[in-house]
């Protein structure tokens, strides 16, 4: 919205205010003027009616009196002959009295008349007023008019009297109602004046309050209008400040449409104008400065020469070239300076000659420096013409080529040199023009894939198309991602396709060359034959894969550890071993947390003298195992090496030997208790013998007899001992083959009762027999010496008059031969039922002396029942007996 | 010299004869015999002997807890103890005599040798 339509507005706005307050103001006359009206032509006239009526009644109840009271003196006169005109007299006052009398109540009845009609009009709710009024001014009027009547007759004095007094009390009330409805009326008058006036008041403080109000909203109106015009002044003040300081940047920002926004944009559009003058201007001067610039940072020679050339201008590469400074050459013609006797003065002429014409003239010259010395240079004279067309300057521009000439041949030999190294290297070398999409591709590029020179073109696609299927996604990925800029260089492995069919791996390595806007233009690399290396990259793999197939598939423990002794590698064996998952081992210290106490310090020790090459292929030590078990471990080491033969740890493959040092320790045990059995009875042998070879006892004696008795006894203990001993390593060795046929088991049984039968004699002891014919497959000979010996060992065990059983049985659910060997002996304690079958295990270790025997019948039993795929156990009540059973299949 | 006073602990009857035959034949002292390790004790507490020949593999009581038994008493504890043992090798010997006894002398054994063995090892004149 424009300017001056605002202030026209806020005129408006203003103007409508003051029509408002005035319309106001004349509403309140209006207003004020009405109730004004409603005071003077209602209430004073009913007021003033009041008054005429009471006025008239007074009048008309002294009126009354006076002619009673005229009536009663012209009575008294008659009475006492009094003069006739002095009767006349009084009878003409009395007339004169009536006629007011009559006059008064004409006056009455005309008031209440009038005061009816205005009551009517005006104030209808004051009807009560008006009928109080009525009765007792009418009661007053009656009274009165009876008065009067009375006064025509005679002795009417004590009835006056009354009437009077009546008329004095209705009077009386009267004047009392009037004064009621006069208060009333007073009262009435001074509700309706108030009204009045507080209906001036309001409209008085309406009116004062609304122009105040008015006042306020055009004074705001203003102060607005005001700061906003004033705002855009300053805006304006404030930018044409800036621009006169020079910021020819500054713009006024307004963006209405009004009289300020088309000021600020013509304003801007100034501004603008001089920004866009004085930046030519700079440029202009920028442009003339960098002209001068380039001039003196041109690195050829530049002179330019009046049209005698005569040097005006050099610049500081002439000088470099030439030897020559500014000032020296000034004034001076290239003639006088730079001639060698290289080429004809007439050369020089014809070029001069050339030149004059306007022509520009280039060539090679060789030239003397100021040192006297000659150079190559390479010139270009260019005539400036004037508008007549003569020649006004010459512009000489010259270039010492001496060093490109040198630099061409250094060029030449740096790509024989490049050529030489890529053919040594056997690399293949490409380069692709990415704007003309050809690829130079060298030959050797072409015979790593077996082609000749002239069977590859220079077409992307010759690459492409050779790329193996599988890698061929891979290789476009890799040079999208160089080519974008995602990769700094291009590099990737892949199969290309040979002549001869067969794919070779190439390792193939380039870079792009971008232009300004970040398009490839160009790119170039080399690609190596790896097939070689791939193969052998393969075959370590095969080989890795084996050997740690062979780690982790091995019943041995494989642990590496690093210098520290810190587990870097561990096989499964050995997690399976100690119960320990792979988490809770690697980076772990070996010593402190796998080792025994007892061990940590000499094995760390052992560690560190290994790593200082004081080898110690071989140790053994225990492991623990995570439930705290100690595991015995044959050792091997080796040490482990970096690629540049330092030593970086261990590896140590460990057999577990617990097993077999417990086998070796139970031998052990075995051929101490060999010894034992052995000794002892050859120690009775060796003594008893000597005692009589040395002669120190007669061995006819009583006591050299006994000692030959004790060195027999031995003897034959010993023979069956060592038969036991032999008898059983030959079973367990399995030397001794079982010759198995069918046999009936009750025969086994008869043959072995009939072989013990006199030991059970002698013993007093029945054996009895429940077999049923049973036929089982065994070796019968081994079978009758397993049940003698159980037989045997029953009748040592069981008391006089006992009987020892044998029965023999099918056994239906494991379709086994069940042999059963039943005494009623001592019994045998729970704890030994196992143990008395392994060897020199007896209940007693004395019964071998008591009873005989060799400790080894039971486990000789055991190995025959087992090599017959049966088993051998003992069932046993201790003090009833026992139950030696053994099964056959 | 008075007579030597020597107790042979031996389970082995026939044995135990054949020692105590060589020991009263050769050197002619007075030889008490015991069975076992426990009748060993007793005897040894009942009769003081100057020696004591215990047989190391018995039942029950073995030599080792025999020796330890007259260790802990004190009427014997300093009679000088020997060995009878069937483990020949020098350390299963040399394990024996840690346990403090005088000396060990293993099996078989002639009668002669016997009686030099126990007199050195007892220091004894004979």
């Amino acid at each position: 919205m424009k300017v001056r339509h605002q202030l026209l507005l806020s005129y408006l706005f203003i103007s409508l205010l003051g029509i408002l307050a005035g319309l106001l103001g004349f509403k309140a006359i209006e207003d004020s003027h009405q109730r004004f009206d409603q005071v003077i032509n209602e209430t004073i006239p009913v007021k003033n009616e009041l008054n005429d009526l009471q006025k008239s009644i007074n009048d008309f109840v002294l009126c009354t009196n006076e002619i009673i009271f005229l009536k009663q003196k012209q009575q008294q006169e008659s009475g006492s002959n009094q003069s006739f005109s002095l009767a006349k007299k009084r009878e003409s006052e009395i007339i004169e009295q009536k006629k007011d009398w009559h006059s008064d109540q004409k006056d009455y009845f005309s008031a209440l008349v009038k005061y009816e009609k205005l009551i009517e009009e005006f104030f209808p709710e004051e009807q009560e007023y008006l009928q109080d009024l009525k009765k007792s001014s009418q009661k007053v009027s009656r009274i009165s008019k009876d008065l009067i009547y009375l006064t025509q007759e005679h002795n009417s004095g004590s009835v006056t009297i009354h009437k009077q007094q009546d008329l004095e009390q209705a009077n009386e009330e009267f004047n009392k109602i009037i004064e009621v409805a006069l208060h009333h009326e007073d009262l009435e008058l001074t509700n309706r004046t108030n009204a009045l006036y507080s209906t001036f008041n309001v409209y008085k403080n309406g009116i004062l309050s609304f122009t105040i109000l008015s006042l306020l909203l055009a004074i705001a109106i203003a102060f607005l209008l005001s700061h906003y015009i004033l705002k855009s002044l300053e805006k304006l003040k404030v930018t044409a400040v800036a621009i006169g300081q020079g910021n020819l940047d500054t713009r006024i920002k307004i963006a209405t449409k009004n009289e300020f926004g088309i000021l600020a944009n013509t304003f801007n559009q100034m501004a603008g104008n001089l920004q866009q003058t004085t930046s030519n201007l700079k440029k202009a001067e920028q442009h003339n400065a960098l002209l001068a610039n380039a001039l003196e940072h041109v690195a050829d020679a530049i002179e330019i020469t009046d049209e005698e050339a005569n040097f005006l201008y050099v610049n500081p590469a002439f000088t470099k070239i030439t030897g020559y400074t500014s000032q020296e050459v000034m004034g001076k013609t290239p003639a006088a300076l730079f001639r060698s006797d290289q080429h004809s003065s007439d050369f020089y002429e014809e070029i001069f000659s050339i030149v004059a014409k306007g022509e520009i003239w280039r060539g090679l010259l060789v030239s003397k420096r100021k040192d006297g010395t000659l150079y190559d240079q390479e010139i270009t004279l260019s005539p400036i013409l004037n508008q007549k067309g003569l020649l006004t300057n010459i512009v000489a521009v010259k270039r010492d080529i001496s060093d490109r000439l040198q630099a061409e041949l250094a060029l030449q030999k740096s790509e024989e040199r490049l050529g030489l190294v890529l053919w040594g290297s056997k690399d293949g070398f490409w380069d692709w023009n990415v704007e003309t999409n050809q690829i130079f591709y060298s030959t050797r590029w072409k015979s790593m894939r077996g082609f000749a020179e002239h069977e590859i073109g220079s077409d992307p696609d010759e690459c492409i198309k050779r790329v193996h299927p599988d890698d061929v996604n891979a290789f476009t990925e890799a040079l999208q991602d160089h080519l974008s800029h995602k990769s700094l260089t291009f590099a990737i492995e892949y199969r290309t396709l040979c002549k001869d069919g067969s794919y070779i791996w190439i390792l193939d390595r380039g870079q792009a060359f971008w232009d300004e806007a970040g398009n490839a233009v160009r790119m170039a690399g080399l690609e190596t034959d790896i097939t070689q290396q791939k193969q052998i990259e393969a075959t370590l793999r095969e080989s890795e894969r084996r050997w740690r197939s062979l780690l982790e598939n091995v019943q041995l423990v494989v642990v590496n550890l690093d210098r520290f002794g810190k587990v870097e590698y561990i096989n499964p064996f050995f997690l399976e071993l100690t119960g320990y998952n792979q988490d809770e081992v690697i980076g772990q210290d070996w010593f402190a947390n796998f080792l025994p106490q007892s061990q940590k310090q000499q094995v760390k020790k052992c560690f560190l003298e290994i790593l200082a090459q004081e080898f110690y292929p071989y140790h053994q030590n225990s492991i623990l195992t995570k439930s705290g078990q100690e595991r015995a471990i044959a050792w091997n080491n080796t040490l482990l090496h970096n690629a540049h033969g330092e030593i970086v740890g261990t590896t140590s493959i460990g057999e577990d030997i617990t097993e077999r040092q417990m086998m070796e320790r139970t031998k052990d045990e075995f051929i101490s208790v060999v010894s034992h059995e052995l000794r002892t009875p050859l120690a009775s042998i060796q003594g008893g013998l000597n005692l009589i070879s040395s002669g120190l006892m007669a061995p006819q004696s009583d006591k050299g007899r006994h000692v030959i008795e004790i060195v027999a006894e031995n003897a034959d203990r010993l023979v069956l001992l060592v038969n036991d001993i032999l008898e059983l390593e030959r079973l367990k060795l399995g030397k001794v083959k079982l010759s198995r046929k069918t046999c009936n088991a009750t025969d086994l049984l008869s043959k072995a009762r009939d072989m013990m039968q006199l030991l059970a004699n002698r013993s007093k002891i029945t054996l009895s027999i429940s077999a049923q014919p049973i036929q089982v497959d065994a070796d019968g000979d081994r079978i009758i010496q397993v049940l003698t010996n159980l037989i045997s060992n029953a009748i040592k065990f069981a008391p006089e008059g006992s009987t020892v059983s044998l029965t023999v049985e099918h056994q239906e659910t494991s379709n086994q031969v069940l042999f059963q060997v039943k005494d009623q002996g001592r019994g045998i304690p729970a704890d030994k039922l196992d143990s008395i079958f392994e060897r020199f295990q007896q209940v007693d270790a004395s019964d071998s002396r008591k009873k005989g025997g060799t400790g080894l019948g039971l486990a000789i039993c055991r190995s025959i029942v087992e090599q017959h795929g049966g088993q051998i156990w003992a069932e046993s009540v201790l003090e009833q007996g026992s139950i030696f059973c053994f099964t056959l299949p | 010299m008075t007579t030597k006073k020597v107790l042979i602990v031996e389970d082995e009857d026939g044995l135990r004869q054949i020692i105590q035959f060589s020991l009263e034949a050769v050197a002619g002292w007075e030889v008490l015999t015991a069975a076992s390790g426990r009748e060993g004790l007793e005897k040894a507490k009942a009769e003081k002997p100057d020696a004591i020949l215990l047989d190391v593999m018995m039942p029950e009581m073995d030599g080792d807890e025999t020796f330890r038994h007259l260790q802990a008493s004190a009427p014997t504890k300093d009679i000088p103890t020997i060995f009878l043992t069937s483990k020949a090798s020098k350390s299963e010997q040399q394990e024996l005599l840690n346990l403090g006894v005088a000396g060990a002398i293993a099996k078989p054994i002639k009668p002669r040798e016997l009686v030099e063995e126990i007199c050195r090892i007892l220091d004894w004149q004979n």
